[in-house]
Protein backbone atom coordinates (compact mmCIF):
# COMPACT_ATOMS: atom_id res chain seq x y z
CA UNK A 1 0.00 0.00 0.00
CA UNK A 2 2.36 2.89 -1.09
CA UNK A 3 -0.12 5.37 -2.38
CA UNK A 4 -1.68 8.04 0.31
CA UNK A 5 -5.25 6.36 1.01
CA UNK A 6 -8.51 8.67 2.61
CA UNK A 7 -9.25 7.56 6.12
CA UNK A 8 -12.69 6.03 4.45
CA UNK A 9 -10.21 3.75 2.72
CA UNK A 10 -8.76 2.56 5.82
CA UNK A 11 -11.21 2.35 8.40
CA UNK A 12 -14.64 1.02 8.86
CA UNK A 13 -16.55 4.45 9.53
CA UNK A 14 -20.77 3.76 10.67
CA UNK A 15 -22.99 5.61 9.46
CA UNK A 16 -23.98 9.32 11.86
CA UNK A 17 -26.88 8.83 13.36
CA UNK A 18 -26.71 5.03 13.15
CA UNK A 19 -27.06 3.99 17.25
CA UNK A 20 -23.15 2.80 17.53
CA UNK A 21 -22.15 6.59 16.85
CA UNK A 22 -19.54 7.64 19.51
CA UNK A 23 -18.97 4.26 20.23
CA UNK A 24 -18.06 3.71 16.72
CA UNK A 25 -15.71 6.78 16.66
CA UNK A 26 -13.77 4.97 20.25
CA UNK A 27 -13.13 2.10 18.36
CA UNK A 28 -12.05 4.04 15.40
CA UNK A 29 -9.64 5.88 17.59
CA UNK A 30 -8.64 2.48 19.38
CA UNK A 31 -7.77 1.02 15.99
CA UNK A 32 -5.95 3.80 14.98
CA UNK A 33 -3.41 3.73 18.66
CA UNK A 34 -3.81 -0.03 17.98
CA UNK A 35 -2.23 0.68 14.18
CA UNK A 36 0.50 2.67 15.69
CA UNK A 37 1.58 0.11 18.40
CA UNK A 38 1.70 -2.17 14.96
CA UNK A 39 3.56 0.39 13.50
CA UNK A 40 5.92 1.19 16.02
CA UNK A 41 6.89 -2.24 16.56
CA UNK A 42 7.70 -2.27 13.06
CA UNK A 43 9.80 0.38 12.67
CA UNK A 44 12.20 -1.03 15.33
CA UNK A 45 12.27 -4.68 13.16
CA UNK A 46 13.06 -2.39 9.51
CA UNK A 47 15.33 -0.29 11.62
CA UNK A 48 17.61 -3.60 12.03
CA UNK A 49 18.72 -2.21 15.65
CA UNK A 50 19.16 -3.90 18.37
CA UNK A 51 20.41 -3.84 22.04
CA UNK A 52 19.10 -3.75 25.53
CA UNK A 53 19.23 0.57 25.27
CA UNK A 54 17.18 0.25 21.69
CA UNK A 55 14.85 -2.28 23.21
CA UNK A 56 13.97 -0.80 25.91
CA UNK A 57 13.16 3.11 23.98
CA UNK A 58 10.97 0.87 21.51
CA UNK A 59 9.27 -0.81 24.50
CA UNK A 60 8.83 2.83 26.25
CA UNK A 61 6.98 3.88 23.13
CA UNK A 62 5.41 0.55 22.49
CA UNK A 63 3.62 0.86 25.80
CA UNK A 64 3.29 4.84 25.65
CA UNK A 65 0.85 3.70 22.12
CA UNK A 66 -1.03 1.30 23.95
CA UNK A 67 -1.83 3.35 26.88
CA UNK A 68 -2.85 6.20 25.28
CA UNK A 69 -5.92 4.75 24.00
CA UNK A 70 -6.42 3.10 26.86
CA UNK A 71 -7.29 6.07 28.66
CA UNK A 72 -10.35 6.45 26.78
CA UNK A 73 -11.32 3.69 29.06
CA UNK A 74 -11.74 4.50 32.86
CA UNK A 75 -8.41 2.81 33.04
CA UNK A 76 -10.30 -0.73 32.98
CA UNK A 77 -9.57 -3.12 30.47
CA UNK A 78 -12.42 -3.84 28.61
CA UNK A 79 -14.45 -1.42 29.78
CA UNK A 80 -15.47 1.47 28.13
CA UNK A 81 -16.00 4.49 29.64
CA UNK A 82 -19.10 6.60 28.92
CA UNK A 83 -18.67 9.21 26.38
CA UNK A 84 -18.87 13.19 27.18
CA UNK A 85 -22.34 13.90 26.47
CA UNK A 86 -23.23 14.93 22.45
CA UNK A 87 -23.27 19.05 22.57
CA UNK A 88 -25.95 18.89 19.89
CA UNK A 89 -29.12 17.77 20.11
CA UNK A 90 -29.24 15.27 17.58
CA UNK A 91 -25.50 13.56 18.76
CA UNK A 92 -27.85 9.98 18.47
CA UNK A 93 -28.54 7.54 21.04
CA UNK A 94 -26.50 7.06 24.24
CA UNK A 95 -22.93 5.49 23.64
CA UNK A 96 -22.70 2.22 23.48
CA UNK A 97 -20.22 -0.20 24.59
CA UNK A 98 -18.04 -1.67 21.75
CA UNK A 99 -15.65 -4.08 21.30
CA UNK A 100 -11.88 -3.45 20.87
CA UNK A 101 -9.95 -4.16 17.81
CA UNK A 102 -8.75 -7.72 17.42
CA UNK A 103 -4.72 -6.48 18.16
CA UNK A 104 -6.05 -4.94 21.30
CA UNK A 105 -7.73 -8.00 22.42
CA UNK A 106 -4.78 -10.41 21.38
CA UNK A 107 -2.71 -7.53 24.07
CA UNK A 108 -5.11 -9.35 26.68
CA UNK A 109 -7.64 -6.37 26.69
CA UNK A 110 -11.05 -7.20 26.35
CA UNK A 111 -14.81 -6.04 26.53
CA UNK A 112 -16.99 -6.61 29.54
CA UNK A 113 -20.44 -7.00 27.47
CA UNK A 114 -21.15 -8.57 24.53
CA UNK A 115 -20.23 -6.34 21.11
CA UNK A 116 -23.20 -5.39 18.99
CA UNK A 117 -23.25 -6.05 15.35
CA UNK A 118 -20.79 -3.24 14.13
CA UNK A 119 -22.52 -1.01 11.87
CA UNK A 120 -21.87 -2.01 7.42
CA UNK A 121 -19.23 -0.80 6.19
CA UNK A 122 -19.86 1.99 4.07
CA UNK A 123 -16.75 3.07 2.04
CA UNK A 124 -18.79 6.48 -0.34
CA UNK A 125 -18.14 9.19 1.59
CA UNK A 126 -21.60 10.30 3.06
CA UNK A 127 -22.83 13.76 2.71
CA UNK A 128 -23.62 13.23 6.23
CA UNK A 129 -23.59 16.53 8.47
CA UNK A 130 -19.74 16.52 10.28
CA UNK A 131 -20.20 15.08 13.79
CA UNK A 132 -18.72 17.10 16.28
CA UNK A 133 -15.86 15.69 18.00
CA UNK A 134 -16.01 13.65 21.44
CA UNK A 135 -13.93 14.18 24.25
CA UNK A 136 -12.16 11.30 24.19
CA UNK A 137 -11.47 11.88 20.63
CA UNK A 138 -9.75 14.79 21.38
CA UNK A 139 -8.03 12.96 24.23
CA UNK A 140 -6.67 10.43 21.70
CA UNK A 141 -6.02 13.11 19.51
CA UNK A 142 -3.84 15.15 22.18
CA UNK A 143 -2.01 11.88 22.93
CA UNK A 144 -0.80 11.26 19.55
CA UNK A 145 0.29 14.74 19.02
CA UNK A 146 2.60 14.25 22.02
CA UNK A 147 4.31 11.39 19.94
CA UNK A 148 6.34 14.19 18.60
CA UNK A 149 8.08 15.11 21.87
CA UNK A 150 8.41 11.08 22.15
CA UNK A 151 10.04 10.26 18.96
CA UNK A 152 12.46 13.65 19.24
CA UNK A 153 13.61 12.12 23.07
CA UNK A 154 14.16 8.89 21.21
CA UNK A 155 16.31 11.25 18.47
CA UNK A 156 17.97 12.44 21.29
CA UNK A 157 19.27 9.24 22.93
CA UNK A 158 20.13 7.76 19.13
CA UNK A 159 22.29 11.14 19.11
CA UNK A 160 23.63 10.49 22.45
CA UNK A 161 24.53 6.97 21.71
CA UNK A 162 25.96 7.49 18.87
CA UNK A 163 28.34 10.39 20.17
CA UNK A 164 29.46 7.82 23.48
CA UNK A 165 29.82 5.08 20.50
CA UNK A 166 32.06 7.36 18.51
CA UNK A 167 34.27 8.97 21.68
CA UNK A 168 34.54 5.10 22.90
CA UNK A 169 35.89 4.40 18.90
CA UNK A 170 37.85 7.42 19.00
CA UNK A 171 39.38 6.16 22.67
CA UNK A 172 40.09 2.31 21.72
CA UNK A 173 41.57 3.67 18.31
CA UNK A 174 44.11 5.79 20.34
CA UNK A 175 44.33 2.84 22.77
CA UNK A 176 45.22 0.86 20.26
CA UNK A 177 47.92 3.10 18.40
CA UNK A 178 49.64 3.11 21.76
CA UNK A 179 49.53 -0.96 22.18
CA UNK A 180 50.85 -0.64 18.64
CA UNK A 181 53.45 1.92 19.65
CA UNK A 182 54.22 -0.49 22.82
CA UNK A 183 54.55 -3.75 20.33
CA UNK A 184 56.92 -1.74 17.63
CA UNK A 185 58.97 -0.89 20.99
CA UNK A 186 59.25 -4.29 21.59
CA UNK A 187 59.83 -5.75 18.47
CA UNK A 188 62.35 -3.11 17.64
CA UNK A 189 64.11 -4.31 20.63
CA UNK A 190 64.06 -8.20 19.93
CA UNK A 191 65.83 -7.55 16.58
CA UNK A 192 67.91 -5.16 18.12
CA UNK A 193 68.88 -8.35 20.99
CA UNK A 194 68.91 -10.79 18.06
CA UNK A 195 71.22 -8.68 16.31
CA UNK A 196 73.41 -8.51 19.62
CA UNK A 197 73.03 -12.42 19.91
CA UNK A 198 74.31 -13.19 16.78
CA UNK A 199 77.38 -10.64 16.51
CA UNK A 200 78.11 -11.92 20.22
CA UNK A 201 78.19 -15.38 18.75
CA UNK A 202 80.44 -14.39 15.60
CA UNK A 203 82.70 -13.04 17.90
CA UNK A 204 83.22 -16.08 20.26
CA UNK A 205 83.20 -18.21 17.17
CA UNK A 206 86.34 -16.52 15.39
CA UNK A 207 87.93 -16.15 19.30
CA UNK A 208 87.45 -19.96 19.63
CA UNK A 209 89.00 -20.26 16.07
CA UNK A 210 92.00 -17.75 16.84
CA UNK A 211 92.26 -20.19 20.30
CA UNK A 212 91.96 -23.27 18.61
CA UNK A 213 94.78 -21.77 15.89
CA UNK A 214 97.30 -20.13 18.75
CA UNK A 215 96.76 -23.70 20.78
CA UNK A 216 98.00 -25.75 17.66
CA UNK A 217 100.51 -23.40 16.95
CA UNK A 218 101.91 -23.74 20.66
CA UNK A 219 101.53 -27.86 20.18
CA UNK A 220 103.40 -27.71 17.10
CA UNK A 221 106.11 -25.72 18.96
CA UNK A 222 106.14 -27.87 21.99
CA UNK A 223 106.55 -31.17 19.73
CA UNK A 224 108.97 -29.54 18.11
CA UNK A 225 110.86 -29.09 21.10
CA UNK A 226 110.05 -32.32 22.29
CA UNK A 227 111.48 -34.09 18.90
CA UNK A 228 114.58 -31.39 19.79
CA UNK A 229 114.46 -32.80 23.16
CA UNK A 230 114.45 -36.75 21.76
CA UNK A 231 117.47 -35.27 19.39
CA UNK A 232 119.27 -33.40 22.46
CA UNK A 233 118.96 -36.50 24.46
CA UNK A 234 120.57 -38.95 22.42
CA UNK A 235 123.24 -36.21 22.04
CA UNK A 236 123.37 -35.75 25.62
CA UNK A 237 123.77 -39.59 26.25
CA UNK A 238 126.22 -39.93 23.79
CA UNK A 239 128.03 -37.35 25.51
CA UNK A 240 127.82 -39.02 29.01
CA UNK A 241 128.79 -42.29 27.39
CA UNK A 242 132.08 -40.57 25.65
CA UNK A 243 132.13 -38.56 29.28
CA UNK A 244 131.80 -41.87 31.22
CA UNK A 245 135.02 -43.32 28.59
CA UNK A 246 137.29 -40.29 29.31
CA UNK A 247 136.59 -40.82 33.08
CA UNK A 248 138.08 -44.54 32.60
CA UNK A 249 141.00 -42.29 31.15
CA UNK A 250 141.02 -40.42 33.83
CA UNK A 251 141.35 -43.14 35.98
CA UNK A 252 143.95 -44.43 34.26
CA UNK A 253 145.57 -41.53 34.28
CA UNK A 254 145.68 -41.05 37.75
CA UNK A 255 146.69 -44.46 38.13
CA UNK A 256 149.61 -43.81 36.17
CA UNK A 257 150.03 -40.94 37.97
CA UNK A 258 150.59 -42.50 41.33
CA UNK A 259 152.36 -45.06 40.19
CA UNK A 260 154.82 -42.41 38.36
CA UNK A 261 154.96 -40.79 41.65
CA UNK A 262 155.65 -44.05 43.61
CA UNK A 263 158.40 -45.09 40.59
CA UNK A 264 160.25 -41.24 41.34
CA UNK A 265 160.23 -41.62 44.53
CA UNK A 266 161.95 -44.59 44.29
CA UNK A 267 164.63 -43.38 41.76
CA UNK A 268 165.08 -40.85 44.32
CA UNK A 269 165.68 -42.37 47.23
CA UNK A 270 167.83 -45.22 44.49
CA UNK A 271 169.86 -41.71 43.41
CA UNK A 272 170.27 -40.55 46.84
CA UNK A 273 171.49 -43.78 48.01
CA UNK A 274 173.89 -43.31 44.84
CA UNK A 275 175.81 -40.46 46.65
CA UNK A 276 177.59 -38.37 43.49
CA UNK A 277 176.81 -40.02 40.76
CA UNK A 278 173.12 -40.59 41.36
CA UNK A 279 172.42 -36.84 41.88
CA UNK A 280 171.31 -35.50 38.46
CA UNK A 281 168.78 -38.09 38.62
CA UNK A 282 167.56 -37.16 41.98
CA UNK A 283 166.47 -33.74 39.91
CA UNK A 284 165.30 -35.76 37.15
CA UNK A 285 163.62 -37.89 39.87
CA UNK A 286 161.91 -34.72 41.30
CA UNK A 287 160.38 -33.16 38.17
CA UNK A 288 159.01 -36.93 37.13
CA UNK A 289 157.17 -36.45 40.86
CA UNK A 290 156.00 -33.06 39.98
CA UNK A 291 154.50 -33.72 36.46
CA UNK A 292 152.85 -36.92 38.04
CA UNK A 293 151.45 -34.34 40.29
CA UNK A 294 150.30 -32.07 38.23
CA UNK A 295 148.79 -34.99 35.91
CA UNK A 296 147.07 -36.39 39.08
CA UNK A 297 145.27 -32.81 39.70
CA UNK A 298 144.19 -32.52 36.13
CA UNK A 299 143.13 -35.55 35.97
CA UNK A 300 141.00 -34.87 39.25
CA UNK A 301 140.25 -31.31 37.85
CA UNK A 302 138.87 -32.62 34.47
CA UNK A 303 136.71 -35.45 36.30
CA UNK A 304 134.89 -32.70 38.43
CA UNK A 305 134.34 -30.69 34.74
CA UNK A 306 132.66 -34.30 33.69
CA UNK A 307 130.71 -34.29 36.31
CA UNK A 308 129.39 -31.15 36.24
CA UNK A 309 128.52 -31.52 32.36
CA UNK A 310 126.11 -34.61 33.18
CA UNK A 311 124.00 -32.45 35.86
CA UNK A 312 123.85 -29.68 33.28
CA UNK A 313 122.67 -32.46 30.78
CA UNK A 314 120.44 -34.16 33.00
CA UNK A 315 118.72 -30.90 34.10
CA UNK A 316 118.12 -29.67 30.53
CA UNK A 317 117.11 -33.31 29.54
CA UNK A 318 114.21 -33.21 32.40
CA UNK A 319 113.32 -29.52 31.32
CA UNK A 320 112.64 -30.04 27.85
CA UNK A 321 110.85 -33.23 29.18
CA UNK A 322 108.43 -31.36 30.96
CA UNK A 323 106.99 -29.70 27.89
CA UNK A 324 104.84 -32.86 27.51
CA UNK A 325 102.93 -31.65 30.29
CA UNK A 326 102.49 -28.62 28.44
CA UNK A 327 100.56 -30.26 25.94
CA UNK A 328 98.48 -31.88 28.06
CA UNK A 329 98.03 -28.77 29.62
CA UNK A 330 97.14 -27.24 26.16
CA UNK A 331 94.30 -29.59 25.28
CA UNK A 332 93.09 -29.12 28.51
CA UNK A 333 92.68 -25.67 27.66
CA UNK A 334 91.17 -25.69 24.45
CA UNK A 335 89.00 -28.53 25.27
CA UNK A 336 87.45 -26.26 27.83
CA UNK A 337 87.27 -23.52 25.47
CA UNK A 338 84.67 -25.43 23.01
CA UNK A 339 83.05 -26.02 25.87
CA UNK A 340 82.55 -22.89 26.85
CA UNK A 341 81.97 -21.68 23.67
CA UNK A 342 79.44 -24.75 23.09
CA UNK A 343 77.54 -23.52 25.98
CA UNK A 344 77.23 -20.29 24.82
CA UNK A 345 75.97 -20.58 21.71
CA UNK A 346 73.59 -23.14 22.96
CA UNK A 347 72.67 -20.20 25.35
CA UNK A 348 72.69 -18.10 22.44
CA UNK A 349 70.41 -20.05 20.21
CA UNK A 350 68.30 -20.47 23.26
CA UNK A 351 67.79 -17.00 23.57
CA UNK A 352 67.64 -16.16 19.40
CA UNK A 353 64.53 -19.07 19.89
CA UNK A 354 62.86 -17.34 21.99
CA UNK A 355 63.62 -14.01 20.91
CA UNK A 356 61.82 -15.59 17.20
CA UNK A 357 58.87 -16.55 19.02
CA UNK A 358 58.41 -13.26 21.06
CA UNK A 359 58.80 -11.80 17.42
CA UNK A 360 56.42 -13.76 16.05
CA UNK A 361 53.91 -13.50 18.49
CA UNK A 362 54.39 -9.51 18.30
CA UNK A 363 53.74 -9.53 15.06
CA UNK A 364 50.72 -11.31 14.78
CA UNK A 365 49.41 -9.14 17.66
CA UNK A 366 50.12 -6.51 15.64
CA UNK A 367 48.33 -7.70 12.37
CA UNK A 368 45.15 -8.47 14.79
CA UNK A 369 45.34 -5.06 15.98
CA UNK A 370 45.62 -3.14 12.63
CA UNK A 371 42.23 -5.27 12.11
CA UNK A 372 40.26 -4.25 15.30
CA UNK A 373 42.05 -0.69 13.90
CA UNK A 374 39.98 -1.13 11.12
CA UNK A 375 36.81 -2.81 12.55
CA UNK A 376 35.86 0.55 13.81
CA UNK A 377 34.89 1.68 10.92
CA UNK A 378 31.42 -0.25 12.15
CA UNK A 379 30.76 2.69 14.12
CA UNK A 380 30.32 4.90 11.40
CA UNK A 381 28.04 2.15 9.59
CA UNK A 382 26.50 2.36 13.35
CA UNK A 383 25.82 6.11 13.00
CA UNK A 384 24.73 5.82 10.15
CA UNK A 385 22.12 2.90 10.58
CA UNK A 386 21.10 4.53 14.12
CA UNK A 387 20.78 7.83 12.24
CA UNK A 388 18.24 6.39 9.40
CA UNK A 389 16.15 4.75 12.26
CA UNK A 390 16.19 8.16 14.02
CA UNK A 391 14.91 9.56 10.75
CA UNK A 392 11.91 7.01 10.80
CA UNK A 393 11.37 7.25 14.39
CA UNK A 394 10.70 11.36 13.18
CA UNK A 395 8.66 10.24 10.50
CA UNK A 396 6.43 8.04 12.83
CA UNK A 397 6.07 10.97 14.78
CA UNK A 398 4.77 12.79 11.86
CA UNK A 399 2.69 10.30 10.91
CA UNK A 400 1.08 10.22 14.15
CA UNK A 401 0.41 13.83 13.95
CA UNK A 402 -0.81 13.27 11.00
CA UNK A 403 -3.59 10.63 12.38
CA UNK A 404 -4.37 13.24 15.22
CA UNK A 405 -5.45 16.08 12.64
CA UNK A 406 -7.60 13.28 10.61
CA UNK A 407 -9.10 11.91 13.84
CA UNK A 408 -10.04 15.65 14.40
CA UNK A 409 -11.05 16.41 10.78
CA UNK A 410 -12.61 14.03 8.55
CA UNK A 411 -11.84 16.11 6.03
CA UNK A 412 -7.84 15.33 6.05
CA UNK A 413 -6.70 12.29 4.05
CA UNK A 414 -5.15 9.56 5.94
CA UNK A 415 -1.95 8.12 4.48
CA UNK A 416 -1.11 4.87 5.74
CA UNK A 417 2.41 4.04 7.51
CA UNK A 418 3.55 2.09 5.18
CA UNK A 419 3.28 4.92 2.66
CA UNK A 420 4.47 7.70 4.90
CA UNK A 421 7.06 6.01 6.91
CA UNK A 422 8.06 2.58 5.93
CA UNK A 423 8.45 3.12 1.59
CA UNK A 424 10.14 6.41 2.53
CA UNK A 425 12.72 4.71 5.14
CA UNK A 426 13.38 2.09 2.27
CA UNK A 427 14.01 4.33 -0.39
CA UNK A 428 16.43 6.41 1.64
CA UNK A 429 18.67 3.14 2.40
CA UNK A 430 22.08 3.17 1.02
CA UNK A 431 23.19 0.11 2.36
CA UNK A 432 22.39 -3.33 0.93
CA UNK A 433 22.05 -4.80 4.72
CA UNK A 434 19.77 -2.35 5.63
CA UNK A 435 17.73 -3.49 2.51
CA UNK A 436 18.42 -7.05 3.39
CA UNK A 437 16.71 -6.93 7.04
CA UNK A 438 13.91 -4.48 5.87
CA UNK A 439 12.69 -7.22 2.92
CA UNK A 440 13.59 -9.93 5.65
CA UNK A 441 11.32 -8.15 8.60
CA UNK A 442 8.81 -7.09 6.35
CA UNK A 443 8.38 -9.33 3.34
CA UNK A 444 8.81 -6.75 1.80
CA UNK A 445 9.43 -6.69 -2.19
CA UNK A 446 13.76 -6.92 -2.64
CA UNK A 447 15.52 -4.38 -2.77
CA UNK A 448 16.69 -2.26 -5.58
CA UNK A 449 20.17 -2.95 -4.86
CA UNK A 450 21.96 -5.40 -6.92
CA UNK A 451 23.63 -8.51 -5.12
CA UNK A 452 27.05 -10.03 -5.88
CA UNK A 453 28.64 -6.26 -6.33
CA UNK A 454 32.14 -6.37 -4.69
CA UNK A 455 33.11 -4.19 -1.69
CA UNK A 456 36.20 -3.10 -3.80
CA UNK A 457 36.44 -1.90 -7.62
CA UNK A 458 38.84 -0.42 -8.86
CA UNK A 459 37.38 1.16 -12.72
CA UNK B 1 57.18 10.87 0.50
CA UNK B 2 53.71 12.21 -0.64
CA UNK B 3 50.63 11.52 1.71
CA UNK B 4 47.29 9.65 1.53
CA UNK B 5 44.77 12.54 1.73
CA UNK B 6 41.60 11.12 3.84
CA UNK B 7 37.88 12.73 3.86
CA UNK B 8 35.10 12.09 5.85
CA UNK B 9 32.85 13.67 8.52
CA UNK B 10 33.15 10.58 10.55
CA UNK B 11 35.98 11.27 12.80
CA UNK B 12 36.35 7.40 13.81
CA UNK B 13 36.51 6.69 9.97
CA UNK B 14 39.81 9.35 9.89
CA UNK B 15 41.33 7.52 12.96
CA UNK B 16 41.04 4.40 11.73
CA UNK B 17 42.31 4.87 8.38
CA UNK B 18 45.08 7.34 10.09
CA UNK B 19 46.25 4.89 12.08
CA UNK B 20 46.03 1.74 9.13
CA UNK B 21 48.16 4.21 7.16
CA UNK B 22 50.64 5.48 9.77
CA UNK B 23 51.46 1.87 11.01
CA UNK B 24 52.12 1.33 7.11
CA UNK B 25 54.80 4.96 7.02
CA UNK B 26 52.15 6.58 5.02
CA UNK B 27 51.97 10.25 5.91
CA UNK B 28 47.91 11.62 6.21
CA UNK B 29 46.21 14.38 5.51
CA UNK B 30 42.98 15.04 6.56
CA UNK B 31 39.37 17.07 6.31
CA UNK B 32 36.25 16.24 7.98
CA UNK B 33 34.18 18.04 4.75
CA UNK B 34 34.53 18.16 0.97
CA UNK B 35 35.10 21.70 1.18
CA UNK B 36 37.38 21.60 3.85
CA UNK B 37 39.71 19.06 1.71
CA UNK B 38 38.96 21.11 -1.70
CA UNK B 39 40.97 24.51 0.03
CA UNK B 40 43.74 22.08 0.66
CA UNK B 41 43.72 20.70 -2.32
CA UNK B 42 43.66 23.98 -3.60
CA UNK B 43 46.43 25.25 -1.38
CA UNK B 44 48.21 21.97 -2.58
CA UNK B 45 51.14 22.19 0.08
CA UNK B 46 52.06 18.90 -0.26
CA UNK B 47 51.69 16.34 -3.42
CA UNK B 48 49.27 13.67 -2.56
CA UNK B 49 49.83 10.14 -3.33
CA UNK B 50 45.94 9.38 -3.53
CA UNK B 51 42.61 10.90 -2.30
CA UNK B 52 40.10 8.50 -0.29
CA UNK B 53 36.66 10.58 0.29
CA UNK B 54 33.68 9.52 2.05
CA UNK B 55 30.05 10.07 -0.18
CA UNK B 56 27.63 11.00 2.10
CA UNK B 57 29.29 14.27 3.92
CA UNK B 58 27.81 17.23 5.12
CA UNK B 59 27.60 20.24 2.40
CA UNK B 60 29.66 18.60 -0.64
CA UNK B 61 29.64 14.82 -1.35
CA UNK B 62 32.26 12.55 -2.41
CA UNK B 63 31.55 12.73 -6.25
CA UNK B 64 30.87 16.36 -5.92
CA UNK B 65 34.57 16.47 -4.46
CA UNK B 66 36.18 14.44 -7.12
CA UNK B 67 34.45 16.08 -9.80
CA UNK B 68 36.35 19.48 -8.15
CA UNK B 69 39.20 17.73 -7.79
CA UNK B 70 39.80 16.66 -10.87
CA UNK B 71 39.68 20.25 -12.11
CA UNK B 72 42.86 20.73 -10.62
CA UNK B 73 45.62 20.24 -12.32
CA UNK B 74 47.76 18.83 -9.93
CA UNK B 75 45.30 16.39 -9.07
CA UNK B 76 44.42 15.21 -12.60
CA UNK B 77 46.01 12.18 -12.33
CA UNK B 78 46.14 11.21 -8.43
CA UNK B 79 43.78 8.13 -7.48
CA UNK B 80 40.45 9.00 -6.21
CA UNK B 81 38.54 6.27 -3.91
CA UNK B 82 35.29 6.37 -2.71
CA UNK B 83 34.89 4.81 0.88
CA UNK B 84 31.47 4.57 1.67
CA UNK B 85 28.81 2.39 2.86
CA UNK B 86 26.68 2.66 -0.51
CA UNK B 87 26.79 -0.16 -2.60
CA UNK B 88 24.11 0.80 -5.15
CA UNK B 89 25.79 0.16 -8.91
CA UNK B 90 23.96 3.88 -10.01
CA UNK B 91 26.13 5.44 -7.58
CA UNK B 92 29.64 3.49 -8.53
CA UNK B 93 28.55 4.29 -12.13
CA UNK B 94 28.26 8.29 -10.77
CA UNK B 95 31.75 8.27 -9.41
CA UNK B 96 32.97 6.79 -12.58
CA UNK B 97 32.09 9.06 -14.54
CA UNK B 98 33.15 11.80 -11.88
CA UNK B 99 36.83 10.67 -11.97
CA UNK B 100 36.67 8.63 -9.15
CA UNK B 101 39.39 5.81 -9.45
CA UNK B 102 37.39 3.11 -7.46
CA UNK B 103 34.93 2.17 -4.70
CA UNK B 104 35.39 0.87 -1.56
CA UNK B 105 32.56 -0.36 0.86
CA UNK B 106 32.90 0.27 4.33
CA UNK B 107 33.99 -1.75 6.63
CA UNK B 108 37.45 -1.45 4.39
CA UNK B 109 39.89 -4.65 5.72
CA UNK B 110 43.52 -2.56 6.60
CA UNK B 111 45.41 -5.46 4.15
CA UNK B 112 42.80 -5.02 1.35
CA UNK B 113 43.15 -1.02 1.67
CA UNK B 114 46.76 -1.27 2.07
CA UNK B 115 46.86 -3.72 -1.17
CA UNK B 116 44.89 -1.36 -2.96
CA UNK B 117 46.69 1.58 -2.47
CA UNK B 118 49.97 0.21 -3.56
CA UNK B 119 47.92 -1.07 -6.46
CA UNK B 120 46.88 2.07 -7.66
CA UNK B 121 49.03 4.63 -5.99
CA UNK B 122 52.83 2.53 -5.98
CA UNK B 123 54.77 4.74 -3.33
Amino acid sequence: MSEALSKRDVLPRPRWGAATGMASRDLVVAGLAAALVLATLRLAAFAGISGPAVDLVVSMMAALLVFAPLRAFDGVPGTIREPSPAPTADAGPPPQQTVLSDDLAGAGIVPTDEPEEPAPMDLEMQAAPEAPVSQRAQDVAAELLAYGEVTDLLGAQIDAAVEETATSALTTITNLQALDTAIETLLRDVRSAQEVSHRTITRGQEAVSANAALVSSLRDTILASLEDASQDRRTYEEIAEQANVFGTALDSIAHIARQTRFLALNATIEAVRAGGAGQGFVVIAAEIRNLADAAGTTSDEVRLGLQKLRETTSRRMKQKLDAVDEISLLDDVEAHSRAAVAGYEDLSRHQSETLSMVQHVTEEAATHLVAVMAETQVQDIVRQRLGNAKTGLQRLGGHAAALADGLLDDALPLESVQASVLDTMRANYVMKSEHDVHTRRGAAAPSAQADGLPAIELF
Amino acid sequence: MKSVFLVDDSPTILASLSAILSRAGVPVEKAGTGEEALSAFKAGKTPLRMIVTDYHMPGMNGVELVREARRIPALRFVPILLLTTESEQARRDEARQAGATGWLVKPVDAGKFLSVLNQVAPA
